[in-house]
């Protein structure tokens, strides 16, 4: 064991006490610019956007299953 | 698999004058959650009037029981509703989650305590508070549930500053 500086600053764990909620969210992982971005949009506007973001990730969905089954059949 | 259409859902709801709350990822997303929700969840008032109601407007979006074989028999009506308590369905527009009660607080007389309203697509629409919202996700205590608290937390936060 040696004494040597970490080469990352310590990072406070995202549950200590002593952070904000903010703060704990950003040591989670949270992009909190997206959370500032939709509290600037009305309630309908980030219904909107989160239907964009789900429409998304279902045409993603169906294309990885057509392309696995294009893969099958090919092999 | 098409995605739930979550403003037809709402104006569905809106329109079938029943009483409902809004919760889970919806209400996070009116809240301003950047998490991805599949679904609409709906608290839903038992009486039976207000049963009636929902069915009446669900019957136009041909609800199915999700994840149950094609060939079991289901309808959703009144008699139906009131012998069960929460259902998950596909419908025409969608995964859409009926729920006799909210952990920790019970059914739609103790939920609606804690909604607030959002005005949605031109509609007044009954959402869970964030407060609740944390409530009852740390009451459902799954990892799914779990996972989303810090961002409600910060959002709760940030709502904070900047009504000061």
């Amino acid at each position: 064991m040696t004494n040597e500086t970490p080469l990352l600053p310590e990072v406070p764990p995202e549950d200590s006490p002593s952070l904000s909620a903010v703060e704990r969210a950003i040591a989670f992982g949270i992009d909190v610019t997206l959370l500032i971005e939709n509290l600037r949009l009305t309630p309908t506007e980030r219904v909107l956007r989160g239907q964009a973001m789900l429409d998304s990730v279902v045409a993603l969905q169906a294309e990885v299953k057509a392309w696995r089954s294009r893969q099958e059949q090919s092999a | 698999m098409s995605a739930t259409n979550f403003q037809r859902l709402i104006a569905l709801f809106a329109e079938s004058n029943a009483d409902y709350v809004v919760i889970g990822g919806l209400a996070a997303m009116v809240h301003g959650s950047a998490f991805v929700t599949y679904d609409v969840d709906v608290c839903y008032d038992r009486a039976p009037a207000n049963v009636e109601k929902i069915c009446r407007a669900l019957a136009t979006i041909h609800p199915k029981l999700r994840g149950a074989p094609a060939d079991i028999p289901f309808h959703l009506d009144p008699p139906t509703v009131l012998a069960g308590l929460n259902f998950t369905l596909d419908t025409d527009l969608g995964a859409l989650d009926l729920l006799g009660e909210v952990s920790p607080f019970g059914e739609f007389p103790q939920v609606v305590r804690h909604a607030e309203e959002a005005e949605l697509f031109g509609y007044r629409v009954r959402v869970l508070s964030l407060e609740a919202l944390i409530d009852a996700k740390r009451a459902a205590g799954r990892q799914k549930d779990l996972l989303v608290i810090p961002e409600l937390e910060a959002l709760l936060e940030l709502r904070k500053r900047s009504a000061e």
